[in-house]
């Protein structure tokens, strides 16, 4: 018997966990470490320019812990109530940041128009002026004494031809056309249908934005508040609406089935193992490779990323039933060792095969570190990580723990009738999955739509749509532009904005925010001064006509010409259009347009590529579109792992490598076929699946294939497990999460049973 | 909204400012039979009359004077048509302000679906048809004289409307209006002086009139 209780493998096992943990603490307590559960950094940036992804992403980070509280009434001082009783509450708990104004006010820009009046006039305006002067001051002489007046008519002495009431009537018409809410006793509200909305427009306070908050996340308190604030007071409804909310909804659900798919996972495992083998030994060594996994996992996440995402802790509950394979074959092994054989020798006898079958599934994974979801890396990364401790687990920490009485031989499990060789029905099934898979292609469509990857709940579903009713609009989207500097940038966006005014008229958009709408660019600042100037020889008759002196009017005029910059804008509204602004990046200048209510995107998307330095966020359209050539391009990466795969069976095993290779195939043309034939779309995730499956189905056939004793248990429960892993998948309400269990689940099974047509029968 | 109630300067007219008038010693009882019955009284649903504006600017120390005819639609909305000095005509509805200037150029704001226009407007427009338990709604109701000579105060309850119009009188005589003024609070005002009042009713003519 073989004494080798600390073999190479072993020691390697303690180091690789002692240097993985130490590392990993290390970077935890330097770094810190966050969970995200942001769905947006599921999505690919390719396709995107560097620079606009930038800056969009600095445009949604402010977007993070915005939400917008919707609180109705039939009554207008109920739904006040509610909404300063819910803002009160939240305040004092310090989950809402305190408010310092209620609303962007547009008399807010007086100030400015002192200042700058004579050169922020609108294209309209200065085309007025400039071709017909005299019928211009006809126009505002007729405003001046007409009944109504768009501004103060103090400012007659410096603003004799009233351009301050043009200036304010188009940003009240744009303000108007932005948002129905406006103030109303101290409130921001508007009436729809007999009801009336009080808007909350606020911020989360950062502490209170982690759903892992000791005191409660701050949106499961704005839901107890607004709860309890709908049942004291009899009709009121509250409306909720933000990321923050979706935030909450997806990283609580993720939790949720984080604690089911691990639970169902582990008990089903357990209980299997413990009818099985009757013995709890088995539990605990199963559990101890299960632990390493996860252990290894995890260091080497925190070693690589500061932030582990929600999903990749989904996914990464699939390693339950992978890295447990690795023990099962080694148990199983152990169990039926000859006589004579020591836990080292059971280790060294099957290190080709787990070394085969940790290398082909690790492959798989690796090919998936070319996907461009960030989140797929992490999770291949987690995975791979959690096989390979898995692995040195069972090579290098089992055989100095396994026991002789870890073995009941009178168990179930050595009970149950073997295989032994028979004609192989490898080629049956080969005909068989290509006649799947040939009559399934004709039904086959290769589709990705992201609305899949995340459900709202009814309550925020219903909230979402309310909140867009009143809005008016359901979507925003943004356009960035890039300029070479701070005056290219805004020019550009001056004409961009242009193009989307007309966009607005033709019913392609209901209204966009931009930059220049409130500060018109420099080149038509200078024009709307030179313009100006044509009106010099009329101040003096003007200003008789009302009846004032024309000295104040004729120094404001003549004024030199001060390009106004954000800055220059009241302290409010600079704090508004500041976040259309992501600046300068990369020595490029950034501003972007928000755009409401798109119901043309492709219309918008033709004008923006008229546009120099402009690029269009459609998200959703984008990445589907993206999604849809990335999932034709995952047939590049099949024929790469089919020809990695191969090349490694047969460096492995020679000549019956080739016959192992019929294994992907039956895999990848059977798990096509059924899922094309239930109707199934077949979409990235479905691909990136099964991809993983091969890595992970050609274990069977490799164990399968093996000379000597035919592990045909190790086999099956080494199946039993990964199902019922990815199967619990099947009940995520994470499209991704789902489409993966389903595609797995398939896949595996297929190789499973082409593993127990590779030459066996029952005995 | 501020900048709406700044459009509504336009009706300031010269007052007083140094003082509050005398009516608003005297609440009105909504309730009371006598002040249902005077409200009841105002039955004309659409009027017409010859006004005269005089805009008060207070720092300037200037008036403004105009005159033109204004037509009060049960149904539309307002249309104030200045004759003199300048020609121009202002269209009030629910939803939006239009304006036609001497020049011809013609401006349109939609104000759709705000709450402060359409408070200020409606309340204008229960001042003019005689509602003013309808503008107890956005405005505190002040009353005193008699069904022959009679002053309605207003003061609006909203605190985005009152940071602008401190408040609004009304004088009339049996069912006329004589005066209608409002003071801003930087002390600015327009009063209108209306002349020949009477019911108005020329349908053909108001679709013409109101679509400018």
């Amino acid at each position: 018997m073989r004494k080798q209780r600390f073999s190479p493998s072993s020691i390697f096992f303690c180091v690789f966990y002692i240097a993985a943990v130490l590392i990993a603490a290390a970077m935890v307590s330097t770094k810190g470490i966050d969970i995200s559960t942001d769905l947006m950094t599921l999505l690919p940036t390719n396709g995107i320019p560097e620079g606009h992804s930038k800056a969009e992403m600095q445009i949604a980070e402010r977007q993070n812990d915005s939400v917008n509280i919707f609180v109705s009434h039939e009554d207008f001082n109920k739904a006040k109530e509610g909404a300063e009783l819910l803002s009160s509450q939240l305040e004092s708990e310090g989950i809402l940041i305190p408010s310092e104004g209620i609303s962007f006010d547009v008399s807010q820009f007086a100030p400015v128009l002192g200042r700058y009046r004579y050169q922020l006039l609108d294209e309209d305006t200065v085309s007025r002026i400039a071709e017909n002067p005299g019928s211009f001051q006809a126009e505002s002489l007729s405003r001046i004494f007409s009944t109504f007046s768009l501004s103060s008519m103090d400012t007659l002495d410096e603003d004799p031809f009233q351009l301050d009431s043009i200036m304010l009537s188009r940003l009240i018409a744009m303000a108007s056309s932005l948002s129905p809410f406006m103030p109303k006793d101290g409130v921001l509200s508007a009436e729809e249908d007999g009801i009336w909305y009080v808007l909350l427009q606020r911020r989360i306070a950062p502490e209170h934005l982690d759903i892992s908050n000791a005191g409660g996340s701050g949106i499961s308190i704005i839901y107890e508040k607004g709860d309890a604030l709908e049942e004291s007071i009899p009709g009121l409804s509250i409306y909720y609406s933000g990321l923050p909310f979706h935030s909450y909804e997806s990283a609580s659900s993720a939790q949720r089935e984080i604690t089911i798919i691990t639970t169902a996972s582990l008990l089903l495992i357990m209980l299997m193992f413990i009818i099985l083998f009757r013995n709890i030994h088995v539990v605990g060594l199963f559990l101890i490779s299960t632990f390493f996994s996860f252990l290894s996992a995890g260091a080497v996440i925190l070693i690589f990323f500061r932030e582990i995402h929600i999903l990749t802790l989904i996914f990464g509950t699939t390693l339950i039933g992978t890295s447990i394979d690795y023990a099962i074959h080694y148990y199983l092994a152990y169990a039926k060792r000859g006589e004579g054989e020591g836990a080292g020798d059971v280790s060294l006898k099957l290190g080709r095969n787990l070394l085969t079958s940790f290398l082909s599934t690790v492959l798989c994974y690796l090919l998936i570190l070319f996907s461009p979801y960030s989140i797929l890396r992490q999770v291949a990364l987690f995975s791979s990580a959690g096989l390979f401790g898995a692995y040195i687990t069972v090579r290098g920490f089992f055989p100095v723990i396994i026991r002789p009485w870890m073995v009941k031989s009178n168990a179930l499990a050595f009970r149950l009738p073997g295989m032994r060789p028979h004609r192989s029905y490898i080629p049956l099934l080969l005909i068989a999955s290509a006649l799947i898979f040939i009559t399934a292609l004709p039904k086959a469509v290769i589709h990705n739509d992201i609305t899949r990857f995340y459900t709202m709940s009814p309550r925020l579903l219903e909230s979402e749509m309310t909140a867009g009713k009143i809005m008016g609009y359901t979507s925003v989207s943004y356009t960035i532009i890039e300029g070479e500097d701070e005056r290219d940038a805004r020019e550009k966006d001056a004409s961009y904005s242009k193009a989307l005014d007309q966009l607005a008229e033709e019913d392609a958009i209901t209204g966009h925010l931009s930059l220049s709408s409130f500060l018109p660019a420099p080149s038509m600042q200078e024009r709307s001064h030179d313009a100006s100037m044509a009106l010099v020889p009329l101040v003096e008759s003007q200003c008789s006509a009302i009846g004032i002196d024309s000295g104040k009017a004729m120094d404001a005029i003549s004024a030199p010409l001060d390009i106004a910059d954000l800055e220059d804008l009241p302290e409010p509204i600079e704090a508004m259009l500041s976040q259309l602004v992501p600046g300068e990046i990369d020595g490029k200048f950034y501003i972007a347009s928000m755009l409401f209510g798109v119901s043309d995107g492709a219309a918008v998307r033709e004008m923006t590529m008229d546009h120099d330095g402009a690029f269009y966020f459609q998200k959703s359209t984008d990445i589907s579109m993206q999604l849809d050539m990335l999932t034709s391009s995952i047939l590049r990466i099949f024929a790469i792992a089919s020809a990695a795969i191969f090349i490694l069976l047969a460096v492995m095993y020679g000549r019956r490598g080739l016959a192992l290779f019929s294994s992907p195939l039956i895999i990848i043309m059977s798990t096509i076929g059924i899922v094309v034939w239930t109707g199934m779309d077949l979409d990235f995730f479905f691909a990136v699946g099964l991809l993983l499956v091969i890595g992970l189905g050609l274990d069977y056939m490799v164990f399968a294939s093996s000379s000597g004793e035919k592990p045909i248990m190790a086999i099956t429960l080494s199946y039993a497990t990964t199902a019922l892993s990815f199967g619990t998948l099947l009940f995520s309400s994470f499209g991704p999460v789902h489409i993966f269990g389903v595609v797995v689940f398939i896949g595996i099974t297929a190789a499973y049973i082409a593993a127990l047509g590779a030459g066996y029968r029952r005995e | 909204m501020k900048r709406l109630a700044v459009i509504l300067i336009s009706f300031i007219a010269l007052m007083p400012v140094f003082a509050e008038p005398e009516v608003f010693s005297h609440p009105a009882d909504l309730s009371d039979p006598g002040f249902i019955a005077f409200c009841d009284s105002f039955q004309n649903a659409s009027l017409s009359a010859d006004f005269t504006q005089i805009r008060r600017l207070e720092r300037l120390g200037i008036e403004l004077e105009s005159s033109g005819k204004v037509i009060i639609s049960e149904n539309v909305g307002m249309a104030w048509l200045t004759e003199t000095p300048y020609e121009s005509v202002m269209i009030v509805t629910d939803s939006a302000v239009k304006q036609k200037l001497a020049n011809g150029t013609v401006s349109e704001m939609d104000v759709s679906g705000n709450i402060i226009y359409t408070a200020i407007a409606d309340a204008i427009q229960n001042v003019f048809s005689g509602d003013f338990r309808s503008a107890s709604e956005e405005f505190s109701v002040f009353f005193t004289g008699s069904d022959n000579s009679w002053e309605i105060g207003l003061i609006p309850s909203d605190q985005a409307v009152s940071a602008f119009i401190s408040y609004i009188t009304i004088k009339g005589e049996g069912t006329v209006f004589n005066e209608v003024a409002m003071v801003q609070s930087d002390g600015n005002s327009v009063i209108y002086e209306f002349r020949n009042m009477e019911a108005w009713d020329n349908s053909d003519e108001e679709a013409a009139l109101f679509s400018i």
